[in-house]
Order: structure tokens, then C-alpha cells, then sequence
């Protein structure tokens, strides 16, 4: 199983340059294209100050874990726990709160908590060389079964609020939980692309054997994305407790498919064939703002649903075939 | 010699064949027949059209127009595609035999032909196992159609393979002994050397009952043994079609090598005695059996060797890719025992590996990249990595190295081949080292990369590094290297140096001839 982003390379091909920029910038043309449509569909509700905040309030946390997932894409192995750990953190964020320990112990708990979930998952894909896909799928089934021994089948809800202060402040009208994401977005990046550590991860997903005979020590970077992701979606999770003040037993799974297509159609743009850091960004807001500007044209549900789905297969599938022509034709 | 008449009893007879591969002819109006009933072998040098030969019968590779295959005296449609291949019963049994190791002797028979079916089509296990093994049985095979395929050693498994090709035909109940052709390419150059015989054996058993075989071996010793007719092709061109009793070894050997009178110039370095770098003892791997092997500063030891004696082993191992069974390996007199191959490039131990595109560069990332994996110290401050100085880094190698297109954001993987060894090489030297290793280090390298990287490794070991060249190109390391220690499956089996090394006897030494072309009188070897 790979988990390969080839798709384009960020060379000219035979597009000129209008292919080459919508090759590489598809996703944020497209997103802007997007943005005009229901801005002038929607003047009155869609392309309003407090909706524009509120999508980048509400997407802050998804944006942590969709970056949590490309350090183990960018390592060629999926993470399917990760949405689990993120539900199991913030149940445990809730319940040790409501025992009285203080905010920035919790927040150090459940961050500690995602990486130990990563550092297993390492310790069965790196050292007993089980499949990845079926490691940490066997780890969020086990997650989810302990997410409802400790809520005891019910919602769990904050009673004070030690952590609910974590979110609860605003800077200049924005809610405090954008800037934590912008702080996750500007470190993942510094990593990736200004560290040996990211290249050596990339590394490590495009050619694991030649990475390891050039001196890379892939699987230590291997581990190391694996609990890296963890720790990020503890994060996630212990703000997303904080914001909602609950959470039920099944909180968690639903947040991964979607973390998983903003990194993929990350992996369409920008740096195109590589997962990368804006790109995911990009994507997650992609998909926001598609769901909400159909939400306010009065959409159904399944609506979005098969709007998000569509727009990943129609980004992915696009900069596939393009990128198939180009190398075809040098 | 080329324009002999086609016998009509010939259950394969190709004439004037040419394969043209973007203006290089690879095959070059070859005519020739393989009687029914006989083995056939056929024998060349890497690039001498083999196994261009052999992809054209298996419908891989289209001839040019003008060239004609009969299979059973019936001219047939050109190009052949793997159907046509197998309808007209040519079976090919390559090294790695092509079985499902997960899946019985039995599914796996199924495959080349078809299942045996009862009602409803569902597969009848009674009458695929009876004939199954009555195929097994006619070659003597102890083994049960429901045994595993990876639960048998390697040589049942080529026996597997060779009974396989054999079985008969569920649709025309065909006796396929009469009909089929076997192409057999390099049998035996995996095996351990006491089952050898047991194949040959095989492939003896299997003309005795009628079959028909073309038998592809780099082994004079065998190809003496078993053949009734010889090829052999040199440059595209055939050069011989002939009775094997017709010939001896040494006619064989020079028939193949060709009288290339152009010696290698090689510009006779005084091997400066520097100090021993790498003295291993007694070292045994999966194939290598208590090898010794001392390298020292500034020396380009050579290690020659057919396919499966082991040279790739002895890399790897020295590499700290494959950790050593047993024996010892000292370091500049220190005991060096990596544990991966960032342990051995610590100890100032690279190394170049054979299969560039999968072991060699990451593909996908561009040539900046490749050339600083691994290789990021000195570049960073801190956990950041300074743009500028890898990007300083990368031009210097880059020109030093004579990388094309000099364009370090191109992407490794629409290199040509040549250029990305010359990558691969670049990184390795980028550091200062004291010992490189270089397994097949200019395969699939064009003629102009390939002296480049010659005189690259030259410059390695001028620089005062202790070289180990792994190739099957006695060419390359007539040309390269002070010494050549030969290996015969995982044995050392000679080692020869100064004026007793040619290419000539190293290529014969690698056949393993029995009669080793005499050294010219007036040259001494060290042994």
C-alpha cells in the first residue's frame, strides 16, 4: 500500500503558462471561483464578516488534523487513528478537567496522550512491521471501544471551565483558535520545508530504499511522523473539547475522511506531488467553504456530502491526468 | 555462416531477425534453427542481443520488417505477442520462474495452461492433482501437487517451472512434449552448486523424452555438458551455429569474447602500498561462504563473478545493509560491524548500489534533494536548513560531477541513466570517505557516462579512498582496477592482478572454463 501524492510535477509542460498555474494553483482557483459564485449568489448571508470568521473558526481545528495526517502520508504510510485519538483526547481532556487539573496540565496530558497513541502505531508498523493501514485502524477500533467505557455511553460534558478559557478569548474579533492553528500551520511548515527533518520524511515516502542506503535513518523518521501526528491530533482534540464543552462517546471518526481529502487535494497544489503544508490548508478551506456556501443556498445535507466528495475526485483525478499527458510528452 | 538452410524437422527457426532500437541495431540479421528434440544453447555477453533474442520469441520485442520466425514450420505472424508465444508452445522459464509462492504446485500449473473443470465450471480438484502429478512424475519430482511453492527450495522450484512447461494441453489433450520449446535462461545461476546437477539432470531427462530446448547459461561448463548445438551471438551479430562437440572451451570462450585486440589502456597506476582500510575474515553471508577480502588506500580492488556468486552480497554487507552470518570485518584495524547503512556511512563507509532507481535516487524528488540525502551535515544551523549553503553545495557537485541538464530542481527521475549514477555517485563522494563501494556501477550507462564515471572512481581512489568495484563487466574492470578477485558461488575463487588481468581470462575465469587461457609467459601473477 502506498500512499504516493505523485500527480503533477511543478514543471512548464506544454500547458504554457495558464496550464501551469492551474495546475499548480487548481485548488485556489478553484476556491476562489467559489468564493465569487456565492458571493454573488449570496450577497446577504455568504460574503458577510461574521461568516468569513466563522468558517476559519470552525475549520481551525480540522485544519490541525488534516496536517497531523500528512506527516505520515508525507512518510508513505496512512494514519487512520488519528481521528480516534482526537476524540479519545478530548474525553480524557473532559474528564481529568472535571477532576479539578489545571488547564495547562490537561492541555500537556492530551497532547502526551496523542503521541503515545503515535508511538504506538509506531511501534507496530516500524518494529513489528505490521501493514499500516490495518495497525492504526486496529488502534482507532480499540480507541473507540475506551471512548465509551470512560464516558459510560454518555455525553460528557466540561463542568468548569479550567480549559473552556483556552478558546473562549478573542484578539481583534477573531476567535483565539485561529491563531492556534496559524502557530501549527507556520511550525508544520518551517519542518517541512526548511529542515532536514522534513526532507528526510518526504524522503522516506517517495523512495524508502534509496532514502536508507543514502544514510536516512527512515525508520526513525517513520516513528517520528507517526507520533508527531499523534501529538497534533491530541492538540486537536483537547481544543475541540474545549470549544464544544462536550463530547459524546462517538466523538472523533467522523473528522478523518475529510482531514484526508484537504491533504490530498494539498497534494494537488502548490508543491504539486508533494503533501505539503499550504496546499492542505488550502484544501480544508476548499471544502469549507463549498459545504457552507451550499449549507446557506439552503442545501441538504447530502448535498455537501457529495460535494466534498466529488471535489476530491474531480482535484485528484484532474492533476492525475494532466500530469499523465505531460510526461508523455517529454 | 548465417545464410544456412532451415531444417524443416525445426520446432523454431528464425531468419534474417533484426531488432532496431532507436537507430541501435540490437539484433543484426541473425538466422538460425533449433531442431526438435535438442538442446540448444545460447551463449553471449551482456549487450550481445540474448536476451533481445529471447524477448522477441517471447512476444515482447517487434523485429523489424524483413524478419521471419517458423514455429513448427510455420512461418508465423510477426511481431509475436505473449499469446501467439504460447499458443505456438514456446514457454519461457526465467530466474525468478515466475511461481505464485503463496499457492500449491497444482493452481500454479493451472496457470500456464487452464484448470481441469467439472460441472458448473467449478475446478476439479481430483483431475487437476492426477494430472498435475503425472506431469511430476515423469521428471522423478518427489513433490506433491498440493504442496506450497514457497515451502520449496529453489531448486525444486526451477524443476517446478521445467515440469510446468511440459505438462499437456487441457483443450487439444496435445502431448506437450512434442511441441512445446523451452527458452531456460540462466537455470542455474542462483542455485547453490551441489543441486546444480539435479537441474541439468532435469533438463537431460526432459531431451530424452523428446523435448526441445534453447538453454541460456554464461557456464562453458554446462553449456559443454548439455548442448547439442551452439549459438552464439556477439554484437548483435551471429557468430556461430554450431555442433557443441564441434568446439572446445577455449573456442567457446574466445568465440564469445570476440578478438578485441583494443586492450584496455589502462595507465598502470603505481599501487602506492598504502595501508590496509578494510580486511574482512572469513565472511559469510546467505551466499558468500568465509570470504577474505583486504582493501587498502588509494586501491581499486575489482570483484568478478557470475550472476549469484555473491559480489552484490559482499556489498551489502560491507555497506551495513545485510548484516554478516558470521566472520569479521575490520575498519582501519578497528572491528566494524554496522547495523545500518547510516552506521556505515558514519564510519566513512558509502556506497553505490546496484539498482539505481529503486536503491540509488528517489525518483520523484529532484536533484538537489537526492544529492544532500543523507548528507545534510555541514548545511544546517541548528534544525534549519540553510537554502543557500545546500544550494552552494549542490552547484559544486553538480559541475564537478558533470550532471546534465546542470539543473538542480530537475526532477531525478527524467534523467537519463547515466546522469542519474552520476547522482548517485556524486552524493556518495560528496563527503570526505574511506571507503566506497560500487556495485554495477555503470549498467545501463551510455559510453560517454560510463568513462566519466571511470575516471570519477579513478579520482576516489587517487584521493586516497580504499574502492571496491562489484561488476559483471570484465570490460569495466579490466579498465578500473589494480586487482579482481573472482568468486564462484560465494567462494573466492582466484585472485589475479597486475598483466594476468585481462579481459579475456577474467571472462574465462568467470565461466569457469576448466582450462584458464595461459598467462603470457612473460607476465607474473600474484596470487
Amino acid at each position: 500500500m502506498t500512499t504516493e501524492a505523485r500527480t503533477t510535477r511543478n514543471r512548464q509542460g506544454p500547458g504554457g503558462v495558464a496550464g501551469s498555474i492551474l495546475r499548480r494553483y487548481g485548488v485556489l482557483v478553484f476556491l476562489a471561483a467559489l468564493i465569487v459564485i456565492f458571493s454573488l449568489v449570496l450577497p446577504q448571508t455568504f460574503s458577510t464578516g461574521p461568516n468569513a470568521r466563522a468558517i476559519l473558526a470552525d475549520q481551525s481545528i480540522p485544519v490541525i488534523l488534516a496536517l497531523a495526517a500528512i506527516f505520515p502520508l508525507a512518510a508513505g504510510e496512512f494514519d487512520l487513528s488519528l481521528g480516534a485519538v482526537l476524540g479519545f483526547s478530548a474525553i480524557s481532556a473532559i474528564t481529568i478537567s472535571n477532576l479539578g487539573v489545571p488547564a495547562v496540565l490537561v492541555i500537556i496530558i492530551s497532547i502526551l496522550i496523542g503521541v503515545a497513541a503515535g508511538a504506538i502505531n509506531a511501534l507496530f508498523v516500524v518494529r513489528v512491521g505490521v501493514n499500516a493501514f490495518i495497525a492504526t485502524l486496529a488502534l482507532a477500533t480499540v480507541l473507540a471501544g475506551l471512548n465509551v467505557l470512560i464516558t459510560k455511553s454518555s455525553l460528557l460534558v466540561l463542568k468548569d471551565d479550567f480549559i473552556g478559557e483556552l478558546t473562549k478569548t478573542r484578539l481583534g474579533g477573531l476567535q483565539v483558535v485561529i491563531a492556534y492553528a496559524l502557530v501549527v500551520i507556520l511550525i508544520a511548515y518551517f519542518v517541512f520545508e526548511k529542515t532536514p527533518i522534513g526532507r528526510y520524511v518526504r524522503a522516506t515516502g517517495m523512495g524508502r530504499d534509496a532514502a536508507r542506503l543514502s544514510g536516512v535513518r527512515v525508520n526513525r523518521y517513520l516513528s517520528l511522523s507517526f507520533m508527531v501526528a499523534g501529538g497534533l491530533a491530541g492538540f486537536a482534540g483537547v481544543l475541540m473539547a474545549s470549544r464544544g464543552g462536550t463530547a459524546s462517546p462517538t466523538l472523533g471518526p467522523e473528522f478523518l475522511l475529510p482531514a484526508y481529502a484537504a491533504a490530498f487535494l494539498g497534494a494537488t497544489t502548490v508543491r504539486p506531488g508533494y503533501f505539503n503544508v499550504w496546499g492542505t490548508v488550502f484544501g480544508v478551506l476548499l471544502l469549507a467553504v463549498g459545504s457552507n456556501g451550499l449549507t446557506l443556498l439552503g442545501a441538504q445535507t447530502w448535498v455537501t456530502q457529495v460535494f466534498n466528495g466529488l471535489a476530491l475526485l474531480g482535484a485528484v483525478s484532474v492533476s492525475i491526468v494532466v500530469g499523465r499527458r505531460r510526461r508523455s510528452s517529454t | 555462416m548465417s545464410s544456412q538452410e532451415v531444417r524443416t524437422t525445426d520446432a523454431v527457426a528464425v531468419r534474417h531477425l533484426s531488432v532496431t532500437f532507436a537507430g541501435q541495431r540490437a539484433l543484426n540479421d541473425v538466422s538460425f534453427g533449433v531442431r526438435r528434440g535438442s538442446i540448444t544453447a545460447l551463449l553471449g555477453m551482456n549487450g550481445s542481443g540474448k536476451s533481445t533474442l529471447i524477448k522477441v520469441l517471447a512476444g515482447i520485442y517487434r523485429p523489424d520488417d524483413g524478419s521471419e520466425v517458423d514455429i513448427a514450420g510455420e512461418p508465423a505472424p510477426l511481431p509475436l505477442t505473449p499469446r501467439t508465444a504460447h499458443a505456438g508452445g514456446l514457454r519461457f522459464l526465467h530466474q525468478d520462474v515466475g511461481l505464485v509462492g503463496d499457492l500449491t504446485v497444482s493452481d500454479n500449473f493451472a496457470f500456464s495452461d487452464t484448470f481441469r473443470l467439472g460441472k458448473l465450471g467449478a475446478i476439479d480438484r481430483r483431475r487437476q492433482e492426477d494430472h498435475v502429478q503425472e506431469s511430476l512424475e515423469r521428471f522423478d519430482l518427489g513433490v506433491s501437487p498440493r504442496a506450497l511453492i514457497r515451502d520449496l527450495t529453489p531448486t525444486q522450484r526451477t524443476m517446478i517451472g521445467v515440469a510446468r512447461a511440459f505438462q499437456h494441453d487441457e483443450a487439444t489433450g496435445e502431448a506437450a512434449f512434442a511441441r512445446n520449446v523451452l527458452v531456460l535462461d540462466e537455470p542455474t545461476a542462483s542455485l547453490p552448486a551441489e543441486e546444480v546437477d539435479s537441474v541439468l539432470a532435469t533438463v537431460e531427462e526432459l531431451r530424452r523424452q523428446g523435448g526441445t530446448i534453447i538453454y541460456v547459461s554464461h557456464r562453458t561448463d554446462e553449456v559443454k555438458r548439455l548442448a547439442d548445438q551452439l549459438v552464439i551471438l556477439r554484437d548483435g551479430k551471429l557468430v556461430a551455429d554450431e555442433p557443441a562437440t564441434d568446439l572446445t572451451v577455449d573456442e567457446i570462450v574466445t568465440r564469445v569474447i570476440g578478438h578485441r585486440i583494443e586492450r584496455n589502456t589502462r595507465t598502470a597506476r603505481v599501487t602506492a602500498a598504502g595501508q590496509t582500510v578494510v580486511a574482512a575474515r572469513g565472511l559469510t553471508g546467505n551466499r558468500l561462504r568465509s570470504v577474505d577480502i583486504e582493501i587498502r588506500e588509494g586501491e581499486i580492488l575489482g570483484i568478478a563473478g557470475l550472476v549469484g556468486c555473491g559480489r552484490s552480497e559482499l556489498v551489502r554487507i560491507l555497506a551495513g545493509e545485510q548484516r554478516r552470518a558470521s566472520g569479521s570485518i575490520e575498519l582501519g584495524g578497528r572491528d566494524f560491524d554496522p547495523k545500518s547503512p547510516s552506521d556505515a556511512i558514519a564510519d566513512g563507509v558509502v556506497c553505490v548500489p546496484q539498482d539505481r532507481r529503486r536503491d540509488g535516487v528517489v525518483l520523484p524528488m529532484n536533484v538537489r534533494e537526492n544529492l544532500t540525502l543523507g548528507r545534510m551535515r555541514g548545511l544546517t544551523r541548528g534544525i534549519y536548513l540553510s537554502a543557500k549553503r545546500e544550494q552552494q553545495r549542490t552547484a559544486g557537485l553538480i559541475s564537478s560531477f558533470t550532471i546534465k541538464p546542470p539543473n538542480p530542481a530537475q526532477i531525478v527521475g527524467l534523467l537519463s541513466g547515466g546522469n542519474q549514477q552520476k547522482v548517485v555517485v556524486a552524493r556518495a563522494a560528496s563527503q570526505k570517505n574511506r571507503v566506497v563501494l560500487l556495485d554495477e556501477p555503470t549498467q545501463g550507462v551510455d559510453a560517454l557516462a560510463k568513462s566519466e564515471i571511470a575516471d570519477i572512481i579513478r579520482g576516489l581512489a587517487a584521493g586516497g579512498a580504499a574502492v571496491l568495484v562489484a561488476s559483471s563487466d570484465s570490460d569495466e574492470l579490466v579498465g578500473l582496477c589494480d586487482r579482481v578477485v573472482v568468486l564462484d558461488r560465494g567462494h573466492v575463487a582466484i585472485e589475479v592482478s597486475g598483466n594476468g588481468l585481462t579481459e579475456e581470462r577474467l571472462a574465462a575465469l568467470c565461466a569457469q572454463s576448466s582450462q584458464i587461457p595461459p598467462v603470457d609467459p612473460a607476465n607474473k601473477e600474484r596470487q
